[in-house]
């Protein structure tokens, strides 16, 4: 058993430093896209409020207005969580790939193509 | 040094970690070989017809940013717009929900709790990709600016001499297009609204596409 430990141990040390480099900078979707759209939509809901106090628009079409907003903010943040799935699914994948050779080599047969 | 014919000298032991290794892998729901797929695969109909279907709503806000204040721009003159628009994005979201691969949408309660109770729904404990749900939000989003487009873009009562109610242009906004799509300051919110959802959905497709060569 410690000898499983052992090589789990090896494995880790193999797998650590390529985890950490391969997520860095896995959240920059975030400063580029998300914020930026997150902006866009806080000034059009500034503008609801302008049009709704200025009378231009009745409370029913103000409404829906707002109604859109949350479904485009909540498209951002799935569109985000999409991206960031891939991500890791590219990082996992990469990860898997750059520790083959040495996790095969540790276990001792050929358990990652 | 081993010879290869040799056995490994701690094949037994190693077995129990071999098992380990392989159930951390099956954690990747769709794990195929030693890869894992989060993700639906890319699928070039449905980021064309999202691309397409952007591009055609934006054509269709610029001309009813012009039309707005005439009878032109009436709902009664738009219906058919719709129509396509709604019928279109109920195709994009059947293709999308029929994609095989990709892992339901992760988001929580605490990533959801501002959002509409219907996204809310969708997300927590539900089944779709996340592309699926940018699909349904979208199909949402398009029915939500053509009950607005009713609303706002008639004649006055009487008494207007036919004038057109001036929450059509509030609507729709003042050209030029690109400061309502994707600039700020917006003059139309709910355009600007359909607009993100269109282009996340647009997006997220298109970023799924394998870099050439790979």
């Amino acid at each position: 058993m410690s000898d499983v430990q052992s090589v789990a141990a090896d494995i880790l040390k193999v797998l650590e430093p390529q985890a950490r480099s391969s997520f860095a900078g896995l959240v920059r979707d975030v400063e580029t896209h998300v914020l930026p759209s997150m902006a866009m939509i806080a000034q059009s809901l500034a503008t609801v409020g302008a049009q709704r106090v200025a009378g231009t628009i009745s409370e029913e079409l103000a409404s829906l207005e707002i109604d859109g907003l949350r479904d485009a903010a909540a498209s951002v943040i799935v569109g985000f969580a999409n991206t960031t799935l891939q991500q890791v699914q590219a990082v996992l994948n990469a990860v898997l790939a750059a520790v083959a050779a040495s996790v095969n080599r540790l276990v001792g047969i050929a358990l990652l193509p | 040094m081993r010879s290869p014919t040799q056995a490994p000298t701690h094949a037994l032991t190693r077995a129990p970690l071999v098992a380990c290794i392989r159930a951390l892998a099956g954690l990747a729901v769709l794990a195929a070989g030693c890869s894992v797929q989060l993700v639906p695969p890319y699928d070039a109909q449905i980021a064309e017809e999202a691309s397409s279907l952007q591009k055609d709503f934006y054509v269709f806000v610029g001309t009813m940013q012009t039309e707005a204040a005439t009878p032109a721009g009436y709902y009664g003159e738009h219906v058919k717009d719709y129509v396509e628009f709604e019928a279109r994005l109920a195709a994009l979201r059947s293709a999308a929900e029929g994609q095989p691969g990709g892992v339901p949408c992760p988001l929580g309660a605490n990533q959801t709790a501002g959002l509409a109770p219907a996204v809310r729904q969708q997300l927590q404990g539900g089944s779709a990709t996340c592309i699926a749900v940018l699909a349904q939000i979208a199909e949402r989003q398009m029915e939500r600016l053509r009950q607005a487009h009713e609303i706002a873009c008639k004649p006055l009562g009487a008494g207007s001499l036919g004038r057109p109610d001036p929450q059509c242009q509030a609507l729709f906004g003042d050209p030029p297009l690109y400061r309502t799509i994707s600039g700020q300051p917006s003059s139309a919110p709910l355009v600007t609204a359909v607009s993100i959802s269109l282009n996340e959905l647009a997006q997220a497709e298109r970023s799924l596409k394998p870099a050439s060569g790979s």
